[in-house]
C-alpha cells in the first residue's frame, strides 16, 4: 500500500451496526494521529456529531440499520439540516438496491461519497485523502489554522454586528454550524478574496 | 420587444444528468405522466397531450438494412393553462439539477392551493427521456410576451462526437420572446426528436395511468381535465376520465360522520355470513372514506375478459388526498410484481397465501383530506407517508377492513367445499335408493327381472363410480393441503434466502477485508497483533459461513412433508438427544407437557426450533453456577403454546427486539454467530407461529421465550 502516513489531527467517526474491523484498523494505521470514534446506531452517531460541529471530521456512515431504527439516510438528513460542511462516506452492502427516490436525495449533495462496503482499502483511504486536502483549503480550515498559528488573535473581537461581537473563534464556530451569520460572513470573505484578486492586491 | 432574446446555460454536468436521470425515470409512460402532474402543480385546469406524426418510419442504416424507428417529425406536445414560467424560473429552477421549489413549497400558489403531486425537480429528466429537443413556450398572466426557450441535447452530442472538448455547461440554449395576449398564461412543452416509437398500446397505457390522477369518487373544484390527441391513431381530444369499477364480487364503502365523530368500519357477520358496517369513534388519523371492490376468482376472470389487452388491472389500493392521487404515484410499472407495497397488504401473503386478500384481488380508493387527516404527512420522497403513530394506525385500519373480506373469502371457500361434499353424498344416496327400489320391484315382480337387471347393474356401477369419485375428491383435497404446506415453506424460504444472501455478503466482506490486510501489509512486525486478530477473524467468519450454508442445505435435505406429531414425546426426544451436553455442562432439564396431543406439522422444522433454543440457552448458562432449562407446553383455546426458559444471563430489555435478527448476537464470546434464534424464528413463522420474549419465569434471571402455533393449522 503506497500511502504516506498522514500526521494530520482530525476525527473519523464510524457509524455502523455491524462494524468492519478492517476499515477501522486500516484508518488507524494510515492516520495514527486521527481520533476514531465508533457508534453502532445511526442515532447515537448523529447525536454525537450534532453535539459538536466545531470538529474537523470525516464520517463513515452505514446505509442500512435495523428495520425499526434510524437509517443512514435519516442520520445524513439530520446532519445536513445543521451543516453542509461535514464530509460523509456512505457505505452500503447493496449498492444496486438503493431506491431511486433515495438516490434523488443524494444527488444534490456534494459532500457525500457512496461506496460499497467491500471496496478495497485504497478507495476509502483515497476518499479520506481527497477530503483532507479539500477540508484544508476550505475557509473554516484556513481560519482554524490561522487561529492555531496566531493564538493571541483567538479571543480578540474582530467583528461586531448589531449588539453582537465576534472573535475569530466565534466566527469559526458560526461558519461550521452554518448559521445565517456564518453563511453571510463566509460569502463576504469569499467576495473580498475575489475582489482583492481582481484588483491585484 | 419580440426580437429580444439571449442565451441560457445549464448549471450541471450532463453525464451526471444522464446517469441519474435515466435511473430516476425508468420509462416513457412515467416520463410523460410526470410532465402532466407538473401541469396540475402549476394550477392548470386543463392539459392537452398531443402526439404528432406518431407512425414510425422505415429507413436504411449505414449497412443498408431496413430499420424501423420514430418519424423524425414526431412530436409530443404538453399544453397547459397553468401559471407559466418567466425567464428566472427557467434559469434558476428548470436548468438547475437537484433543486426543487416543490420541496420548499409543497402547496401550489393561491387561489388553488393544490397539494403538489409531481416529483421534485424531475421534469427535465422526463423531457430528456422522451426526446432530444424541447421548446419551452411559456407565459405568466399579465405579461405581454411568451418566452420561448430552445433546448437541444443533440448539440452537445454532436460536438462531442467530433472530439471537441466541451463542458455541458458551455452549451448555449437560445431563448426569445414572442408577443402575446396579457390574459393568456400557461406552458407548452414541444418535445421533438423523439427517442422511441410510440404505439397505440403505449398511448392507451399512458391514458390509463393518467386517468388515475383524480379520484373517481371526488369532484375537484376547480377541475383538472386531461385530454389526448393522436390523429393518426384516430384519437382526437379524447378526455381522460377516471373509470368507475364494475363486475366485482363485493362493492364495499365506508365513510365517517364529522358531527358525530364516528367512523364506519367493516365487519364480517359470522351468523349471516355478510359484511356489515359498524360505527366506531373516529381514529387518531382522522375520518376517512374508503371504497373497496373485491374480486373472487370468477369476477377476476370476468374483469380480465372485459379489459382484455387493456391497461386496467386489479392492482390494489390507491390513496387520494383532496381528490388527487397521493400514493402510489401512478406508477407506470406494467409488471405488478415490481409495484410497491407501501401499505403492507401483500407482505402478509406469505403468512397465509390462500386466505389473505392480496392487492391483485382488490381495487381500492382511500380518500383522505388535508383538513381531516393533517397528521398523515407525505414523506420527503413523497412515495409514502411519514411513519408516525397516525399512519401506523391508518395502515392497521386498512388491514382490518381487508380482514373482514378475508373472513368472507374463507367462508365462501369452505361453503364451496362442503357443497361438493354434500352433493357427493346426495348422489350416492340417490343411486343407492334407486338400486334398492329396482331390487324391490324385481322382488315383488320376478318376471321383470330380465328387463330390470341391466338397470340394477348399471345403477350399482354408477354408485361405485360416485364412491370412487368421492374418494378421488378427498385425496385431491388432501393433496391440495399438502401442496399448500409446501408452498408456505417455500414462501418463507424466499424471505430468508434474501436475508441469507445479505448475511453471506457481510461475512465475505469481512473475510475479504482481513485477507486484503494480510495481502497488502504482510510482513510487518509492528502489525503482528493485527495479523493474529485477522487470521482468527477469517477463521471464525468461515465457520459462520459454513453454518449458514448448512442451514440452507437443511432445506434441500429436510422433508417438507407435514405429519402428525405427538408433542409430549417429540419434545422429550429432542431434549434427550442433548443429554450429553446437559450432563457435561451440568444443566438440569424440566419438561412439562400437559396432556397428550398431536400436532400436524413438519418434524424437521420443529426439531430445528427447539435445537436452536437449546443451543442458545446452553451459551447463556455458561457462567452460571446452577443451570436450568425448562420447557412447558399446553393447549390454550385455539393455540398450542410452548414456554422455553433458562436461568442464564438473560437478554436486556432494549435488545429483545433485535436478538432474533440475523447476525445479531449477545453471546459472541461463547461463539454465538447470531444465527440460532434467527433460524428458530423463521422456522416458527413458516409454521404460521409466533415467538416472543416475555418476562423470565425465573424472575431476575434468565430468559423465557413464548412460542405460539395456531391449532387449526
Amino acid at each position: 500500500m503506497i500511502i504516506i502516513m498522514n500526521n494530520e489531527k482530525f476525527e473519523i467517526v464510524i457509524i455502523d451496526d455491524n462494524p468492519k474491523e478492517h476499515i477501522h484498523d486500516n484508518l488507524k494505521i494510515e492516520y495514527p494521529n486521527a481520533q476514531i470514534c465508533t457508534f453502532t446506531t445511526a442515532k447515537s452517531g448523529a447525536d454525537y456529531i450534532l453535539n459538536d460541529l466545531n470538529k474537523k471530521r470525516i464520517v463513515f456512515l452505514d446505509y442500512k440499520f435495523s428495520a425499526n431504527e434510524m437509517q443512514g439516510l435519516d442520520a445524513l438528513k439530520a446532519i445536513r439540516s445543521k451543516t453542509s460542511l461535514l464530509y460523509i462516506i456512505l457505505m452500503t452492502a447493496e449498492l444496486i438496491n438503493i431506491k431511486r427516490e433515495e438516490l434523488m436525495d443524494l444527488i444534490s449533495d456534494d459532500g457525500i461519497s457512496l461506496i460499497s462496503s467491500d471496496v478495497d482499502s485504497e478507495v476509502y483511504i483515497g476518499l479520506v485523502e481527497k477530503n483532507l486536502s479539500f477540508m484544508n483549503s476550505r475557509l473554516d480550515s484556513v481560519l482554524e489554522q490561522w487561529i492555531i498559528d496566531h493564538p493571541s488573535d483567538r479571543s480578540k473581537t474582530f467583528l461586531t454586528e448589531g449588539t453582537m461581537s465576534y472573535s475569530l473563534n466565534d466566527i469559526l464556530s458560526e461558519i461550521r454550524n452554518q448559521t445565517q451569520f456564518g453563511k453571510k460572513i463566509e460569502r463576504k470573505l469569499f467576495k473580498l478574496i475575489v475582489h482583492m484578486l481582481i484588483n491585484d492586491k | 420587444m419580440s426580437d429580444n432574446g439571449g442565451i441560457l446555460k445549464w448549471r450541471f454536468d450532463v453525464s451526471t444528468f444522464r446517469l441519474i436521470g435515466r435511473e430516476l425515470i425508468t420509462d416513457r409512460i412515467t416520463a410523460l405522466f410526470e410532465l402532466v402532474k407538473n401541469c396540475y402543480d402549476a394550477n392548470s385546469q386543463s392539459v392537452e397531450v398531443v402526439f404528432e406524426n406518431i407512425t414510425p418510419v422505415i429507413y436504411k442504416n449505414i449497412d443498408g438494412n431496413d430499420i424501423i424507428g420514430p418519424n423524425p417529425k414526431c412530436k409530443i406536445l404538453i399544453k397547459d393553462n397553468g401559471y407559466g414560467m418567466n425567464i428566472d424560473d427557467v434559469r434558476d429552477k428548470w436548468m438547475v439539477i437537484g433543486t426543487s421549489s416543490k420541496r420548499k413549497n409543497p402547496i401550489s400558489p393561491a387561489p388553488y392551493n393544490r397539494k403538489c403531486v409531481g416529483e421534485k425537480g424531475i421534469g427535465r429528466f422526463a423531457v430528456d427521456k422522451l426526446g432530444d429537443h424541447v421548446n419551452i413556450i411559456t407565459k405568466k398572466i399579465n405579461t405581454n410576451e411568451w418566452l420561448n426557450v430552445n433546448i437541444d441535447w443533440t448539440e452537445y452530442q454532436r460536438r462531442q462526437e467530433v472530439d471537441e472538448i466541451i463542458l455541458f455547461t458551455d452549451i448555449e440554449n437560445r431563448f426569445s420572446f414572442i408577443e402575446g395576449n396579457p390574459q393568456d398564461c400557461g406552458t407548452i412543452l414541444e418535445i421533438s426528436q423523439i427517442r422511441e416509437i410510440w404505439t397505440k398500446e403505449d398511448v392507451l397505457r399512458f391514458s390509463k395511468e393518467a386517468s388515475r390522477i383524480v379520484s373517481p369518487y371526488i369532484t375537484l373544484t376547480p377541475g383538472f381535465n386531461i385530454s389526448i390527441t393522436a390523429a393518426e391513431l384516430d384519437i382526437r381530444a379524447k378526455p381522460i376520465v377516471p373509470e368507475k369499477i364494475s363486475s366485482s364480487t363485493l362493492d364495499l364503502s365506508i365513510t365517517f360522520n364529522k358531527q358525530n365523530k364516528t367512523q364506519e368500519t367493516l365487519i364480517f357477520n359470522e351468523q349471516k355470513h355478510t359484511i356489515n358496517k359498524k360505527e366506531i369513534p373516529i381514529k387518531k388519523f382522522g375520518g376517512i372514506s374508503l371504497k373497496i371492490f373485491y374480486f373472487d376468482e370468477n369476477a377476476r376472470r370476468n374483469y380480465n375478459r372485459i379489459y382484455k389487452g387493456d391497461q386496467n388491472k386489479i392492482d390494489g389500493l390507491k390513496i387520494y388526498r383532496d381528490g388527487i392521487i397521493t400514493t402510489p404515484f401512478a406508477e407506470a410499472e406494467a409488471d405488478q410484481n415490481k409495484k410497491r407495497d407501501i401499505l403492507g397488504i401483500d407482505k402478509r401473503l406469505w403468512q397465509d397465501l390462500f386466505n389473505k386478500v392480496s392487492s391483485r384481488e382488490i381495487i381500492g380508493h382511500l380518500d383522505i383530506t388535508k383538513d381531516e387527516n393533517p397528521l398523515i404527512i407525505d414523506a420527503t420522497n413523497r412515495q409514502d407517508f411519514i411513519d408516525n403513530e397516525e399512519y401506523k394506525s391508518l395502515k392497521e385500519f386498512i388491514i382490518e377492513q381487508l380482514t373482514a373480506i378475508e373472513k368472507y373469502k374463507i367462508y365462501r371457500r369452505e361453503l364451496r367445499k362442503s357443497n361438493v361434499r354434500i352433493e357427493f353424498e346426495k348422489a350416492l344416496q340417490d343411486t343407492d335408493l334407486f338400486t334398492e327400489s329396482l331390487k324391490l320391484i324385481i322382488k315383488e315382480n320376478p318376471l321383470l327381472e330380465p328387463v330390470l337387471q341391466p338397470a340394477v347393474e348399471q345403477a350399482e356401477k354408477t354408485s361405485s363410480s360416485v364412491k370412487k369419485a368421492e374418494k378421488i375428491y378427498q385425496e385431491a383435497e388432501k393433496e391440495f393441503i399438502r401442496k399448500e404446506n409446501i408452498y408456505l415453506s417455500l414462501m418463507s424460504l424466499q424471505q430468508y434466502a434474501a436475508n441469507l444472501a445479505h448475511a453471506v455478503r457481510t461475512s465475505l466482506s469481512k473475510v475479504k477485508g482481513g485477507a486484503e490486510f494480510f495481502y497488502k501489509r504482510y510482513p510487518n512486525l509492528l502489525l503482528e497483533d493485527y495479523f493474529i486478530k485477522y487470521s482468527k477473524s477469517i477463521y471464525l467468519e468461515m465457520k459462520t459461513l459454513n453454518k449458514v450454508i448448512d442451514f440452507m442445505l437443511s432445506y434441500a435435505k429436510s422433508d417438507l412433508e407435514f405429519e402428525d406429531l405427538e408433542m409430549n414425546q417429540l419434545i422429550k426426544e429432542i431434549l434427550n438427544s442433548n443429554e450429553v451436553t446437559f450432563e457435561t455442562e451440568g444443566i438440569e432439564t424440566v419438561v412439562e407437557v400437559k396432556d397428550k396431543f398431536v400436532i400436524h406439522c413438519n418434524k424437521q422444522f420443529f426439531i430445528d426450533i427447539l435445537q436452536n433454543l437449546i443451543a442458545n440457552s446452553v451459551k447463556a448458562l455458561k457462567n452460571k453456577p446452577y443451570k436450568i432449562i425448562k420447557c412447558t407446553a399446553y393447549i390454550e383455546s385455539d393455540k398450542f403454546v410452548i414456554f422455553f426458559s433458562d436461568n442464564g444471563c438473560g437478554i436486556p430489555v432494549d435488545k429483545r427486539d433485535r436478538v432474533m435478527e440475523l447476525y445479531y448476537t449477545t453471546t459472541a464470546d461463547e461463539g454465538g454467530a447470531g444465527l440460532g434464534l434467527y433460524i428458530a424464528k423463521t422456522r416458527i413463522e413458516s409454521l404460521k407461529g409466533a415467538i416472543s420474549i416475555i418476562e423470565s419465569e425465573f424472575g431476575d434471571f434468565g430468559t423465557t421465550f413464548k412460542i405460539e402455533f395456531p391449532l387449526k393449522n
